[in-house]
């Protein structure tokens, strides 16, 4: 191992995706030193799937959003066996934004006011207000097209693009939605509908979740970074943290670090910022552990790794008797509804749920081994006699109602070790172990039936249902928690770690409830948020 | 049976072997008016190089060579243990009671069978071009899409605000 501990930076950053590529531009825009070191590479638009004749297989395969099917040099193992929800990531510069879907509603003031309005789980030390100006901020950064106006929100910042076109399926299910006098609005993305920002729009190809070929999509590797790096950021990329280390002074010295030849490397920092999300962080601060944090780094309180919470996730599919252009558009874009999203106790549970409505059905290898689902889970369409008609009658006719719900905190759902799993460089695994609440079983059985109902009104002529996908771990919350009390979270409310003054954490993990709309938009704004929290913190170290 | 197959390209299938996955393929996808059977469409030619390419679920699949190895024994055994012939001798329906056995009785292989087969035939351009999907790759062409009618929406916020404030 090579020693540069005479070459400390001002602030380490483990982690380009989502919110380390927020905070690496936040800090240096005001001049501060920033190193990240990012497990993975730069990624090649021509290597994405979508243009490739053999796009489908590649998308199932190597560009698989799961990293157990990929098992790529810089994936992770990643033990599921024990959760009904796999967890998905990809490790890059730009992280999970690589291979994300783009959705990016914010997070309601009441999301942040759990404990207060409806008596379960916490209330988080900040709230949507305090987030406002960073919403704003990130949008303008990342690009949203949208429709001004919603009134499942707070007036917002007008949206930088117009809305994406609904395509024959999405108009069918708002004709469903108004038939029934139900909240939808066109969705929000951080997808460019017009040429924005040096990047260009969008052709509605369709396979966003292989990675976008024209760089319409936003993933950080083509919005932050570009702009970090100009103003003195750097990356060093294919960068495997092992652990980070403490000094007798109870601070984070620094990172080791596996590089791209399998050396071990140190690099110190006056300052360091995880942004690793909702498993990685947990991950990186239990392999830490020393005599200091014999439970893992920052780990008093005993919370890191647990309240793990995803977003579960149902697919209920409407066919219809017509093409509707199925294959076009965003993939998982199109409508959101927010009908159900406040708690309603009459339901049966507490919180809600919303649903993204795509009419963007797979393609012809996905419906035949999906039935036409378009979340790519389900049986295989029959073979043998009347195969085909049953191909054609699924193939490009389906429009699927995704239910979200909201997940509530609690400990017994974790990101541990593995006692036996290692990644390629022989770093403990994670292991999640993963139930879900009545709460949520209820919400999400409600959510099932609504949207069933909503698709009847739309016109399917029949309708199937996926209770609870597996392949739907996208959004990981919760294992670092934010709060006031030690005893009670990791982090305080400006995300630095209550243990260790010079260790912030920036990413899903710091989230005190997980809402039921996708995370992103809100994770970027907490992470511009706390670096502005560490800009005040790093001229006192 | 299709007559272009090049048997000489192939890898992992012996000549009886593929002639035996020309006849399986044809029942699991069948011919019709429109479509012609998997068999017939050659893909025992593309199954031959899943066993090899880096590119697919294959590379992680090590068994799957032993899989098939098995799973075309058994069908062999299954047609002259219940029809007392070799499988591609068998009538149509004597060959789908075969296939069901082994569905029955090897669903790891037969899970394996449809999705190789699913996978090479709907990514076949041919295919494509019958069932109306494009014959190219997504990009770098796009498709294109109207512009949606939105007005509806100012139903939506005439209904007025549904998230609820805090302090």
């Amino acid at each position: 191992m090579s020693s540069i501990e005479d070459n400390e930076v001002e602030v380490l950053i483990i982690g380009a995706g989502a919110s380390g590529a927020a905070v690496a531009w936040s800090l240096a825009s005001s001049g501060i030193e920033v190193l990240c070191l990012e497990q993975g590479g730069w990624t090649d638009p021509k290597d994405y799937a979508s243009a490739h004749d053999d796009w489908e297989l590649r998308a199932a395969n190597i560009s698989n959003p799961q990293p157990n099917v990929r098992n790529l040099p810089s994936d992770y193992p990643v033990n599921d066996k024990d959760s009904p929800i796999a967890p998905l990531m990809y490790n890059a510069v730009g992280g999970s934004t690589i291979f994300w879907s783009a959705h990016f509603p914010r997070f309601h003031p009441s999301d942040f006011k759990v404990k207060s309005l409806d008596g379960v789980a916490d209330d988080w030390p900040i709230s949507y207000r305090q987030l406002e100006p960073y919403f704003d901020k990130n949008d303008e950064i990342m690009g949203v097209s949208g429709l001004d106006g919603d009134p499942a929100y707070p007036p917002k910042s007008p949206r930088q693009m117009p809305p994406f076109p609904l395509g024959k399926g999405g108009e069918k299910l708002v004709d469903g939605f108004n038939k029934l006098g139900w909240h939808w609005w066109p969705s929000d993305a951080a997808i460019n509908n017009s040429k924005y920002d040096g990047r260009a729009a969008c052709n509605y190809c369709g396979p966003c979740n292989t990675g976008c070929y024209l760089g319409a999509k936003a993933s950080t590797d083509i919005t932050y970074w570009p702009k970090a790096i100009s103003l003195g950021a750097k990356i060093v990329t294919n960068a495997r943290v092992r652990e980070l280390i403490v000094g007798k002074d109870g601070l984070v010295k620094g990172a080791l670090y596996y590089d791209e030849n399998g050396n071990l490397q140190q690099q110190n920092a006056k300052l360091v910022v995880v942004a690793c999300n909702g498993v990685g962080t947990p991950r990186l601060l239990l392999n830490s552990s020393s005599s200091m944090f014999p439970d893992g780094l920052a780990n008093s309180s005993g919370l890191v790794g647990k309240n793990l919470m995803f977003h579960p996730y149902a697919a209920v599919t409407g066919f219809f008797d017509e093409f509707v252009d199925g294959y076009m558009g965003p993939q998982g874009i199109s409508i959101i509804s927010q009908e159900f999203y406040e708690t309603d106790l009459s339901r049966g549970f507490v919180r809600g749920y919303s649903f993204q409505a795509t009419a963007k059905g797979p393609g012809p290898r996905g419906a035949a081994n999906s039935g036409g689902m378009a979340t790519g889970q389900a049986s295989y369409i029959a073979w043998g006699e009347g195969h085909h008609d049953v191909f054609e009658s699924k193939y490009g006719r389906t429009a699927t109602i995704v239910v979200i719900g909201e997940d509530l905190p609690e400990e017994i759902n974790t990101v541990t070790l593995d006692p036996e799993l290692t990644d390629g460089d022989g770093i403990p695994a994670p292991k999640i172990t993963y139930r879900m609440s009545e709460n949520s079983l209820n919400m999400m059985d409600h959510g099932v039936k609504k949207a069933e109902e909503l698709l009847n009104a739309s016109g399917a002529i029949r309708i199937t249902n996926n209770p609870l996908l597996r392949v739907a771990g996208w959004h990981l919350m919760g294992t670092a928690r934010m709060g006031l009390d030690p005893s009670k979270s990791v982090v305080n409310e400006k995300g630095q770690a209550h243990d260790v003054k010079n260790l912030f954490i920036v990413d899903g993990s710091v989230f005190v409830t997980g809402a039921a709309v996708n995370p992103t938009s809100t994770i970027q704004a907490v992470a511009l948020y706390i670096a502005d929290q560490i800009k005040k913190e790093v001229t006192h170290l | 049976m299709c007559m272009n197959i090049d048997r000489g390209g192939l890898r992992f299938f012996s000549e009886t072997q593929s002639v035996l996955m020309e006849s399986v393929l044809n029942q699991i996808i069948p011919s019709d008016d429109k479509y012609p059977g998997a068999g017939d469409l050659g893909l025992v030619v593309y199954i031959d190089k899943v066993m090899f390419d880096p590119i697919y679920l294959a590379r992680h699949d090590k068994n799957l060579r032993r899989i098939f190895i098995e799973g075309m024994n058994q069908i062999e055994i299954c047609a002259a243990s219940k029809f007392q012939g070799e499988f591609v001798s068998l009538v149509s329906d004597q060959q789908i009671v075969v296939l069901k056995t082994i569905e029955e009785e090897l669903p790891e292989f037969f899970n394996a069978l449809i999705t190789y087969t699913y996978n090479g035939y709907y990514t076949d351009y041919r295919i494509l071009k019958i069932c109306g999907a494009p014959t190219r790759p997504p990009q770098p062409l796009g498709h294109k899409l109207p512009d949606s009618d939105l007005s509806s929406t100012e139903l939506v916020k005439s209904r007025g605000a549904i998230y609820k404030e805090v302090d």
